[in-house]
């Protein structure tokens, strides 16, 4: 399987632009949304979680090589860090920045060894937070393409229908002559390959 | 530059619910406990300075040690001698002080002084 990781790693940082999230309401009320946030408004969280969390997630992911238990925990520390740390954002790009630096810390501070003694040296030198290298812009849709093409054919057009075309499961039952259930079932098979594979081509990448 | 950019969502939806659900349950968690500590902050904060207006409203007025230390002190060997208070008098008071006797002013040796010439009766 062809798996050009190493070519989109050694890409330059130009992740600025946030094309990853379709959430139309996350850019239009960013600054209500985090102006609310900041005054500690449950709604404002739990809506910043609905849209901005699968995202958030799929960064650490890389961050973290794959390791999605790893992954789990710093998407987690990086989420109490936007409580700790919320203030208003005017702009969307701002914001996904903000977040991206505290992904990093949160997988900086999770990689480390160090015990409290030499965090505590670390705070008195006023040594600056450690940070983990931004990745390169396409890493994971690069391993995700990969992780595709290396699915059995079924499977990948039936992801296609669904993610790439945007086609209802019942249209897709229709065509198939299955029940909507058995292409539900099917779908949730084929995720559950496609999410394997890429995090074993994230770690495999780490590993070479 | 992504040819499979909803693959993302493919990704997405792979993902347990529960990971998703306790996410957001433990960053409200957080949300809640940080409301807590900014309440807890604000009353402790609010105590504090009713308590300090209080001590400065209430607390008794007593004179400052400096002005204390510009009374001058009584000499020692009159303390408990009834005191004398003097008062400066003018030339017309003082002689107001001996009617009838032979009293005045003279200048001696370029200073002035009072005299009182003695008479028959005190003689």
């Amino acid at each position: 399987m062809a798996f050009p990781l190493s070519i989109a790693l050694m890409k330059p940082v130009t992740d600025a632009a946030p094309t990853l999230s379709a959430d139309p309401a996350v850019g239009a009320g960013i600054a209500a949304l985090t102006g609310r946030m900041a005054r500690g408004d449950e709604d404002a969280y739990r809506e910043f979680h609905g849209a901005w969390f699968h995202r958030l997630f799929r960064y650490v992911l890389v961050l973290m090589r794959g390791d999605e238990h790893a992954a789990r925990d710093v998407a987690q520390e990086a989420l109490l860090r936007v409580v700790r740390r919320i203030r208003s954002f005017d702009s969307e790009e701002v914001f996904w920045d903000w977040l991206k630096c505290l992904a990093r810390s949160a997988a900086a501070d999770h990689g480390r060894k160090s015990t409290r003694y030499h965090r505590f040296l670390d705070w008195l030198s006023h040594r600056p937070e450690p940070m983990v290298a931004e990745p390169g812009p396409d890493v994971l849709e690069t391993a995700l393409t990969s992780a595709l093409d290396g699915l059995p054919e079924s499977d990948r057009a039936l992801l296609r229908a669904k993610y790439s075309e945007r086609r209802p499961v019942r249209e897709i039952a229709q065509e198939s002559g299955l029940t909507e259930e058995a292409v539900e079932s099917r779908l949730s098979r084929a995720r559950a390959a496609l999410r394997r594979i890429t995090l074993k081509l994230l770690r495999d990448e780490s590993g070479t | 530059m992504n040819p499979e950019p909803d693959l993302n969502r493919a990704l997405d939806e792979s993902h347990p619910d529960e990971v998703v659900t306790s996410s957001l349950a433990g960053t409200l968690a957080a949300v809640r406990a940080r409301r807590r500590r900014r309440q807890a902050t604000t009353l402790v904060g609010t105590v504090s300075l009713v308590a300090v207006a209080l001590w400065l409203v209430r607390r008794p007025i007593e004179p400052q040690p400096a002005n204390i230390a510009r009374v001058p002190e009584p000499p020692a060997a009159v303390q408990g001698v009834p005191r004398i208070v003097l008062r400066e008098i003018t030339d017309e008071e003082l002689l107001a002080y001996f009617p009838g006797q032979p009293a005045g002013f003279a200048t001696v040796n370029g200073q002035r002084e009072f005299i009182l010439l003695p008479t028959e009766s005190t003689e």
